[in-house]
């Protein structure tokens, strides 16, 4: 069991993180709660040691993105249908942000975290397969298909970083 | 510029302020309520272990604590202390020949009936199983009910002994006995002596043998017959002769 202080520093660290993959899996605030408190309680109740804060990053970032996958596979999710399904993008952001969110958001669900970890985290595909639990050829397939995908529905040229 | 807008997209979420307080929150209370349930744990642990440690100790004491005792007078003057499932958990000596005697013979935690018969049909106690020495074998405890079973059970295992005498005896009777230093069998005779010679001490008598004892009663009363009149508060002595006992 962790201390209130290591639950305090692992918040402010990776709550963003989780937040974001929250919101490339789910549309309703109330599930992103859910994650959130799946996945801090399992690092409290982790005895797991991390060797630095890359593998720390990744921990967390494996979990949730399970912790999404399972949600979305649960009986109860798999019948019903959420109230907030057209759950509105953040109504701060800008409309820029709105398009590429949209155009993010509109990819299959398996495209999604691959572009997440790619073009904002800067994984590479090795690192991505470890993550995901992929093959690393599998991920490049993922890759080229989400970056055309992105291109038809943003234009411009989707880079390697 | 298609990947500068898309993590400038991402870097836009951020974790609401609310979201990360009702995490924090949540985890706080998990984390109080398995305190909690780590103390009611211990707490209740700890509430077994003493329990356990209770009913083993009472065990322990039930087995261990004599609530009956046999006294066992030849020569060698011993009793057994009985616990409530009729194992002998002690055995106090009260002259030097039955210390010799108890110390070569183990009859701890056997029944009492297989301990008697052990003492009886042992060599060492052979010596003072000779015809004319009067046996007195007393039973005594808190609960009529179990000495008049015990007093059967020792009457049947001693009906094989010449001159074996089997009683019953009160609690007081025995604290009497103890307190003048003798077991109750000699206690008893010492009484009869006293009563027909005042002058004898406890002191004399311990020094003295049953045979002893039986002899001066005789000459006192002047019998011959070398019969010790048995009688006792609790009823009559019972007395094997050539093997034939008869019941309480």
């Amino acid at each position: 069991m962790r201390s209130e202080q290591e639950i305090n520093r692992a918040i402010e660290r990776y709550a963003d993180t989780v937040r974001r993959i929250c919101m490339i899996h789910l549309k309703s605030y109330h599930d992103t709660e859910d994650i959130f408190q799946t996945v801090f309680l399992k690092y409290v109740q982790s005895s797991a040691v991390f060797e630095n804060e890359e593998h720390e990053k990744a921990w967390f970032i494996r979990v949730t993105v399970n912790a999404c996958r399972d949600l979305l596979k649960s009986f109860f999710r798999s019948h019903t249908v959420p109230l907030e399904e057209a759950l509105p993008l953040p109504e701060k952001m800008a409309p820029d942000y709105s398009e590429v969110w949209e155009a993010v958001l509109s990819l299959p669900v398996k495209y999604r975290d691959v572009v997440y970890l790619h073009y904002y985290e800067g994984y590479t595909a090795v690192e991505m397969g470890s993550i995901l639990g992929k093959k690393v050829n599998t991920v490049y397939t993922l890759l080229t298909r989400s970056r055309q995908l992105l291109r038809e529905k943003l234009g411009g040229d989707v880079y390697d970083n | 510029m298609t990947t500068d807008r898309l993590k400038d997209a991402f870097d836009q979420i951020r974790a609401e302020e609310e979201l990360k307080a009702h995490t924090r929150e949540f985890l706080l209370q998990k984390i109080q309520s398995s305190h909690k349930r780590t103390v009611f744990s211990l707490k209740r642990l700890a509430v077994a272990a003493a329990c356990l440690l209770l009913l083993f100790s009472g065990g322990c004491y039930t087995y261990f604590t004599p609530a009956y005792a046999i006294s066992v007078d030849v020569n060698p003057s011993f009793e057994l202390g009985i616990n409530r499932f009729d194992k002998v958990v002690s055995v106090e000596a009260y002259n030097q020949d039955a210390y010799r005697l108890t110390t070569s013979l183990d009859v701890r935690y056997l029944d009492y009936r297989d301990a008697l018969e052990r003492i009886l049909s042992d060599p060492n106690m052979e010596a003072y199983l000779i015809e004319d020495q009067p046996v007195a074998v007393t039973v005594f405890g808190a609960d009529e009910k179990k000495n008049s079973e015990m007093l059967a059970n020792v009457t049947a295992c001693t009906s094989s002994y010449l001159n074996v005498h089997c009683a019953c005896a009160s609690r007081e009777e025995v604290s009497a006995a103890h307190a003048c230093g003798m077991s109750f069998g000699k206690y008893r005779v010492f009484l009869e002596l006293q009563a027909l010679d005042p002058d004898v001490t406890a002191e004399e008598v311990q020094a003295l043998t049953m045979c002893q004892i039986q002899g001066r009663i005789e000459n006192l009363s002047g019998g011959t017959d070398g019969e010790p009149s048995h009688h006792h508060a609790d009823g009559e002595w019972e007395k094997h002769d050539a093997g034939h006992g008869h019941g309480h």
